[in-house]
């Protein structure tokens, strides 16, 4: 074996040596060893729950009855007390549900949510909608013939009865409740609504009319109150028109639905 | 002829000689010797050194709703929202050696060496939280939405769980010694309600006088949580990324020791 044969074999032998050396230090000082475990979660939220009204924008026609529906034999008005009815065509609502829903839900309680309430999923308001005749110093049923006001034909709400009539001066409004459920879902239930109902006399005397109330304490997600409403007046007997012979056209007051959320 | 006649002669002497240096050598006496010598020679393998090692311990737990659906929400309502997600690690500790990625079943898979060949320190494993754990949230909308975060700070939520992060550890195949039968000399905690003021467990411990060269002990981690309840999303209708405190898996083997 030459002297560099020999000199080639003790080099490996050494480097084997260190290796060794290194691999045992590397694992001696493995006493300490940390690891992280993190987690995630993806999570969806409801939208926020509000009160909402619909159904209340609405222009009702009023037409005169034939005698079978409380009406007269006249088809027109001759003197005397002319009585006009009309149903609005849409259900006025009050309801729970996302911005922007057209009326409670039916199946979803989790259609929205009120959060920051006690985490219990109630709402901390409940909900009144009330009706007012607006307009109250002035409010009247103005006549027109051919665009311009007859002022002879118009005639204040003023709840009085005037000499020629036997009806006092009023809009009679009858609300007919409908639907009205704490709860919504599964046909309906817990109907904790004070609702109005019955028929009512508006005239510019008169205090705003609450249609249904719910405290907060039964209010839930899908809490609705639906009702319908229907107008009558009596044109007073006793006015001459300045146009006989013509028609007129009659226009009300504006009654304005006003829902309110601090309610307890 | 002559010369191989004597030839022959010293070839029969040699002989003779020989067989009597035999004759000697044989029978001990020390005035007969041989010219040589007589030596030793072996390879002798040697087993890697031990060491306590942990693996599958570095993971992202995916937490969902699904254990709790019969509250009957698929989403957070403002009421107390339960999450829970298993790890798909299996973290092991072992003893081994260096480069092993499980405990062997064989005993002389590595040595402590020294003089019994015993571990100096057991191992103890940990979890840990930081010092304000918190879970944080980001909406998909908006990543800095943190509207829905909440502290691990123990406090009561308003669906009367406690603001924590729950960990459960499934142990399995905790024994002293794999290649023998199995001795469980392991504790540690299988449940702990991590929060502040109670911010870490041990998993697993072992003592050094219990330590083989084939201690193991292997788990998977099952973690636990609640978003509370009455909080309000600034982002009402999205999505929420939860993410939650890191916790810190320590394995330590020095000292552990009775």
């Amino acid at each position: 074996m030459s002297p560099k044969t020999q000199s080639k074999k003790f080099l490996a032998a050494f480097a084997v040596v260190l290796s060794a050396g290194g691999l045992l230090l590397t694992l001696s000082s493995s006493t300490l060893a940390t690891a992280a475990v993190d987690s995630s979660a993806s999570v969806g939220t409801v939208p926020q729950c509000v009160w909402q009204l619909s159904g209340v924008e609405a222009t009702v026609t009023l037409t005169h009855p034939n005698a079978s529906n409380g009406g007269d034999v006249h088809t027109s008005y001759v003197g005397n007390d002319f009585r006009l009815t009309g149903a609005s065509s849409d259900q006025a609502s009050v309801y729970v549900g996302p911005a922007g829903q057209t009326s409670a839900s039916f199946t979803d309680v989790d259609n929205c949510s009120f959060y920051n309430s006690g985490g219990l999923g109630v709402s901390n308001t409940g909900a009144s909608a009330q009706l007012a005749i607006v307009e109250t110093a002035t409010a009247k049923f103005r006549a027109d013939y051919s665009g311009a006001e007859d002022t002879a034909m118009s005639f204040p709400l003023n709840g009085t009865t005037p000499t020629g009539s036997n009806q006092a001066r009023n809009l009679s409004l009858t609300i007919t409740p409908t639907n009205c459920f704490s709860s919504n879902l599964s046909g309906g239930s817990g109907d904790n609504w004070v609702k109005e109902a019955g028929t009512t006399g508006l005239n510019s005397g008169s205090s705003p009319i609450p249609l249904a109330t719910l405290a907060k304490a039964n209010t839930t997600t899908t809490s609705t109150c639906s009702f319908s409403s229907s107008l009558s007046v009596y044109i007073p007997g006793g006015l001459t028109p300045a146009h006989p012979g013509n028609s007129y056209t009659y226009t009300g007051p504006t009654l304005t639905t006003t829902l309110s959320t601090n309610i307890n | 002829m002559s010369s191989n006649y004597f030839g022959k002669a010293l070839a029969g002497a040699a002989a003779v000689l020989a067989s009597v240096g035999l004759a000697f050598s044989i029978s001990g006496f020390s005035i007969a010797t041989a010219d040589g010598a007589i030596g030793s020679s072996a390879t002798v393998a040697t087993v890697p050194q031990c060491v306590w090692q942990i693996n599958g311990a570095s993971e992202t737990i995916a937490l969902d709703h699904s254990e709790y659906v019969a509250d009957g929400h698929t989403k957070y309502v403002g009421q107390d929202f339960g999450l829970s997600g298993s790890g798909a690690n299996t973290v092991k500790v072992f003893v081994g050696p260096a480069a092993a990625s499980a405990v062997s079943t064989d005993a002389d898979n590595c040595a402590w060496y020294g003089v019994t060949n015993s571990a100096g320190s057991g191992a103890r494993v940990t979890y840990a939280l930081p010092s304000s754990p918190a879970f944080t949230s980001a909406a998909s909308t908006d990543n800095t939405d943190n509207s829905l975060g909440f502290a691990l700070n123990g406090t009561t939520t308003t669906g009367s769980n406690i603001a924590q992060l729950a960990v459960a550890l499934t142990k399995s195949g905790c024994t002293n010694a794999a290649a023998s039968a199995l001795i469980n000399g392991w504790t540690g905690d299988a449940t702990a309600n991590l929060k502040t003021g109670s911010l870490s467990l041990t998993a697993a411990e072992l003592l050094n006088s219990t330590t083989s060269t084939s201690s193991s002990c292997t788990w998977t981690t099952k973690l636990t949580t609640y978003v509370p309840g009455g909080k309000t999303p600034a982002h009402d209708a999205d999505t929420y990324t939860f993410t939650g405190p890191t916790v810190t898996t320590t394995l330590l083997a020095e000292g552990v020791v009775g």
